[in-house]
């Protein structure tokens, strides 16, 4: 353990991990916990898949599908329900959980032993027609946020015909860095904006972490500044704190416009040594990771603290441990 | 919300297909989506159209459909803007959503723009039409950069896509019916700029359901068949009656969508497609078409990027013409 106690001190993500797990554990946090480690079992046993976006996003999706997600578990079609989009569809995971959790026929613990396996409903990626819980195919980056958007619009445009008693649900999306790098997403939050869908809210995973490495080796756009501009309400909040999480939601339902809400999260959250220590959490699990291409020493390079990520418990991003697995 | 057609569809197709049969229309095909549109729009009150921009060219917009503005959703057309991926994207999630069959607007040449979404429509089987037009070097003088080549083979290899592309006005109306009838994957229409006449005075049967279908037999024994889509079977008819009058019997095929096509038994697709020397003719790559034309036929078309200049020009120089055909034929008939 001395070696992991030393490893906590020079990670900073690790030291916010451990102030965060250190608060009361709440009913919530026991589910979001469980959905942390059905990912963990099920990528594990498929020996791939993506872990690390279900475990830091674990926490704002439960807060969603257990306050404010309208559906009913028993009748998963139901024509006024809430669609939910999970746009990073890697994290496929998230989904099959909260399917699984919420007592959804057809997304039973067998059904997630087989994640990844032939004729499962938990595919790769969700795939629209394997479960009647998953309301589009996602994966392709960009796609489910656009996708969500026309959701958005017909619930408008069916609202506008048959009233609200009959047509009065909204459409959440959990979307990705990768989402939000994509073209579409530009051409979609563009044309959300123009048409006040106000029953939209996007929920961005704001990890900051790539494949190729910090989001930072690629982008340094403001992204809610962008939104904004697009006419969506913006909010940021720490992607961990279920309180801040629901406030952000609570805004959501209230506004006129479209929303984004960027969730800074930690990648990988609730893993003993692992978040934020690399990337490669996000691409494949961990005892299979892809080889080195270059060495510790190369991978490391300082990040200088963004004026932009003003979360309070969340450090500025760090170089990789030297050494540290990668 | 069901997804089921109005009970009235049937009778407002089989008027639009009577109407076009009495008055055989030379017109565009895409003018002739528009006045499929003019009698499906108001008999399908899910039906839900728009354009990437492009209202005027596409000719999408039917009078009294209203369009949806800001804050105000209750018209049935929406102005996409210069957003053709999003556009797609958006109305997956519409088809998703239900209770709307969302159709678009916008050119062939960028449908390049829209691919993952049509992609996804494909794969998750969804009720999606596009209207796709200026579909070829028939668009003339914009040239190469708005001429599609490679777009029909390219989206004819993507599972799940009924790529359609009509010949005239009666096949264009019967191409809509197919799409709005299809419940299980999208639907493209390939449409012409140019003006096509009508080829066909009969409207008791869908004849596009067939995917292909003979549209002039030879008189006397075949000799040759011209297989066509689109623009280029008004084309082929005219070397037929050339052939013809030289004394080569030759039929004219009119194929406007090759997956039904595909889909027929072998007995039909054998005796459609014959047994003597087969012509493919399309402005457009000839790539997947030797699926019907065999090791011996000849394809008449494009074998590179199309240039600008007024379409029949560009006809004549790609060589393009029912004289090109009708040549082509007597050199390897001997």
């Amino acid at each position: 353990m001395a070696a992991i106690d030393a490893l906590n001190a020079d990670n900073p993500a690790l030291v916010a991990q451990a102030e965060i797990l250190a608060r009361p554990v709440t009913k919530e946090r026991r589910m979001a916990d469980a959905i942390r480690a059905l990912a963990i079992d099920a990528v594990e046993a498929a020996k791939s898949g993506h872990p690390g976006m279900p475990m830091g996003m674990a926490d704002v999706a439960t807060v969603l599908w257990s306050r404010f997600l309208k559906f009913d578990a028993a009748d998963p079609r139901w024509a006024d329900r809430d669609r939910f989009v999970l746009s990073a569809g890697h994290g496929s995971m998230l989904l099959y959980a909260l399917l699984h959790l919420t007592g959804q026929a057809g997304m039973g613990i067998e059904e997630l032993k087989k994640f990844r396996q032939l004729h499962s409903p938990a595919a790769g990626h969700p795939e629209f027609g394997e479960h009647p819980g998953i309301e589009t195919t996602s994966g392709p980056l960009g796609q489910g946020i656009a996708t969500a958007v026309g959701m958005a619009l017909a619930e408008r445009m069916l609202a506008a015909r048959f009233g609200k008693s009959l047509v009065d649900h909204r459409t959440w999306v959990i979307a990705s860095d990768g989402d939000l790098m994509e073209g579409i997403s530009h051409e979609a939050g563009s044309l959300a904006g123009h048409l006040k869908l106000d029953r939209l809210t996007v929920l961005w995973d704001d990890n900051a972490i790539s494949i190729d490495g910090d989001t930072s080796v690629s982008t340094s756009e403001d992204v809610l500044k962008r939104f904004a501009a697009y006419g969506w309400a913006v909010r940021r909040v720490d992607g961990h704190d279920h309180a801040a999480i629901a406030a952000a939601l609570s805004m959501a339902m209230r506004s006129k416009k479209p929303t984004m809400i960027a969730c800074r999260t930690i990648i990988g959250f609730g893993a003993p040594t692992k978040p934020r220590a690399a990337t490669d959490r996000h691409w494949v699990p961990w005892r299979r990771r892809r080889p080195r291409r270059r060495s510790a020493g190369t991978m490391a390079r300082s990040r200088s603290p963004k004026a932009s990520r003003p979360i309070g418990p969340l450090p500025a991003r760090a170089a990789n441990p030297p050494g540290a697995p990668g | 919300m069901a997804g089921r057609l109005p009970e009235n569809f049937h009778e407002a197709v089989a008027g639009l297909r009577g109407d076009i049969a009495t008055s055989r229309p030379k017109l565009a095909s895409r003018q002739s989506s528009q006045k499929a549109l003019e009698a499906l729009v108001p008999a399908i009150p899910e039906l839900v159209g728009g354009s990437a921009d492009l209202t005027g060219s596409n000719l999408t917009l039917v009078k009294g459909m209203g369009a949806v503005t800001p804050g105000s959703y209750g018209g049935r057309y929406i102005h996409w803007g210069v957003r053709e991926h999003g556009m797609a994207a958006a109305m997956n999630g519409m088809a998703l959503h239900g209770g709307i069959i969302p159709y678009s607007g916008t050119f062939f040449v960028f449908t390049d723009y829209m691919r993952p979404a049509i992609r996804l429509a494909a794969l998750m089987r969804q009720r999606v039409i596009h209207v796709l037009t200026h579909d070829s070097i028939g668009l003339g003088e914009d040239g190469p950069t708005h001429q599609p080549v490679e777009h029909l083979a390219s989206l004819r290899a993507m599972p799940n896509v009924f790529m359609f592309r009509p010949g005239d006005a009666l096949e264009t109306a019967e191409c809509w019916e197919l799409a709005i009838r299809r419940n299980d994957g999208p639907s493209l229409l390939a449409l012409s700029r140019q003006a096509l006449p009508a080829m066909r005075g009969d409207a008791g049967e869908n004849r596009s359901a067939r995917g292909g279908y003979v549209l002039a037999e030879a008189d006397g024994a075949r000799s040759a068949t011209l297989i066509a889509t689109g623009s280029e079977v008004a084309i082929a008819m005219a070397a037929r009656e050339a052939l013809q009058a030289d004394g080569i019997p030759t039929a004219v095929v009119s194929l406007p969508c090759w997956e039904l096509f595909a889909l027929q038994d072998e007995s039909y697709r054998a005796d459609v497609l014959g047994n003597v020397l087969r012509v493919g003719v399309e402005a457009a790559s000839g790539f997947g078409w030797e699926r019907w034309l065999g090791p011996d036929g000849i394809f008449i078309g494009m074998s590179g990027f199309g240039a600008s200049a007024p379409f029949e020009e560009l006809y004549r120089y790609f060589g393009i013409t029912a004289d090109a055909i009708a040549a082509a034929v007597k050199r390897r008939l001997g």
